[in-house]
């Protein structure tokens, strides 16, 4: 079978299960907004600069709500035994990886739109800040998360913690990832010098195929044992 | 010939308790094994260790002559479970399910292979309703018509008859039958021997780990 015929399968299960679910979305909207509220309250975007409040908020608000999605999405599977059933199924375990890769990709996507709107009011982002290398930022750095995350999650599952083993392996391993990202999206934020975003986007991008390769060769690993 | 299953020697030990102590049994292809015991007695843990879910402490297992680890794809292309759980997607519908299915076995003719099986278990008439739906019986008939979309040449099945009322335990004792007779190889692990005897080959009975009893079920009535 082709790997594209296999992610399209997993793409096509996981989004009309998620449509008519809606669990895993609304899980991440709802955290994400919170979690920004939470920001806007603490930091009154009023008396702080936006450059040096937004990014940690933002970031912050992203991978904590798709810690919870992908928690709520593996807890589902896990539950219906749909994950036994991939895990002795003979598909490629790499290409399932990347398959699930895309469709939490596409659950975090409406979760970080949802709350970039909401920034757009609250934080008074304009077009100036809102440009191309703001959406690769984005675009990387959810990869990442969601690269390491995949992985950590089904291990996560495996373990009698369950939801709490996800952050507590998931984070230490992100950090360099989030300390890229805050001070990439702040250079943004800051529409001055762009100084050492080359640098932090370096980080980020290293990163990603660090751990996109890793994920793809030990995904079947964590499935099976 | 090849045997479509082999335990050689296989023990299991959950931290200081050994739930499988010197398992030895061949299953031929084509062969309907029964697995029987009392709570316990390790029946679940030798299936999930013969369905590569669980990997034995000690001891080898070999899958059409062939090391499970070494060729996973290959083996479990030839393989089918129906477990505890139905496997299936509650959100998606029949049809849906067994398409989900037909894709990571990597399938050929999906249209005609879902037809078939959805109509041999009753379901063509709810193939577009979600899983969610079903009740338990039509829940079991659909997970053992995912188990068959394959063709798998080894079928494993754990307590296939728990909480089914007694014509849904003879459409299923009838499905077995016929998958038997089409020359699958089945392991059956259940309490409900009577209803299962009539077309299994052999009983093997396990009790504290280990096997206690393997006859030709002739004999085993006898």
């Amino acid at each position: 079978m082709s790997s594209w015929a296999l992610i399209g399968a997993v793409l096509s299960r996981d989004l009309r299960a998620e449509w008519r679910r809606r669990e895993t979305v609304l899980t991440i909207v709802l955290f994400a907004l919170l979690t920004v509220l939470t920001f806007v309250f603490s930091f009154d975007p009023a008396r702080h600069p936006r450059e040096l409040v937004l990014p940690g908020t933002l970031w912050t608000a992203f991978f904590f709500a798709g810690m919870l999605g992908l928690n709520r999405s593996a807890a589902r599977d896990q539950a219906d035994g749909v994950l036994t059933g991939i895990a002795m199924s003979p598909a490629d375990r790499g290409w399932l990886y990347v398959a699930k890769i895309i469709s939490h990709f596409v659950f975090m996507a409406v979760g970080e739109t949802v709350v970039l709107l909401l920034s757009i009011v609250w934080y008074d982002l304009r077009s100036e800040h809102l440009t191309g290398m703001f959406f690769l930022v984005l675009l990387l750095g959810t990869i990442g998360f969601l690269a390491v995350g995949n992985v950590f999650v089904v291990i996560g599952q495996k373990s009698r913690l369950q939801e709490v083993m996800l952050p507590v392996l998931l984070l230490p391993v992100l950090s360099p990832l989030i300390l890229g990202l805050v001070e990439a999206t702040a250079i943004i934020l800051a529409s001055g010098p762009r100084g050492d975003l080359i640098s932090w986007l370096q980080l980020i991008i290293a990163f990603d195929i660090l751990f996109l390769g890793v994920g793809f060769l030990l995904y079947g690993q964590t499935l099976e044992d | 010939m090849v045997a479509a299953c082999e335990l050689r020697g296989i023990h299991r030990r959950f931290g200081r308790y050994w739930a499988l102590v010197d398992i030895n049994l061949q299953i031929q292809p084509g062969e309907a094994v029964l697995v029987c015991g009392p709570n316990g007695a390790g029946k679940s843990t030798l299936l999930s260790i013969c369905a590569t879910l669980l990997r034995p402490t000690h001891g080898e297992l070999l899958l059409f002559g062939k090391e499970p680890r070494k060729h996973r794809a290959e083996v479990r292309a030839k393989m089918g479970y129906l477990l505890h759980q139905t496997l299936l997607d509650d959100a998606l519908t029949a049809e849906e399910n067994l398409r989900f299915y037909a894709a990571l076995y990597g399938l050929d003719q999906v249209d005609a292979r879902v037809r078939k099986r959805l109509e041999e278990a009753g379901l063509a008439h709810r193939a577009k309703d979600t899983v969610q739906t079903f009740s338990r019986g039509m829940r079991q008939r659909l997970s053992l018509a995912r188990a068959l979309l394959h063709e798998p040449d080894l079928l494993l099945l754990d307590e296939p008859l728990t909480g089914l009322d007694q014509q849904a335990k003879d459409a299923l004792c009838e499905r077995l039958a016929l998958e038997r007779q089409a020359g699958r190889a089945l392991i059956i692990v259940s309490h409900e021997l009577p209803q299962l005897m009539g077309f299994s080959d052999r009983v093997v009975r396990i009790d504290g780990g280990r096997i206690v009893q393997d006859q030709p079920i002739a004999e085993a009535i006898a």
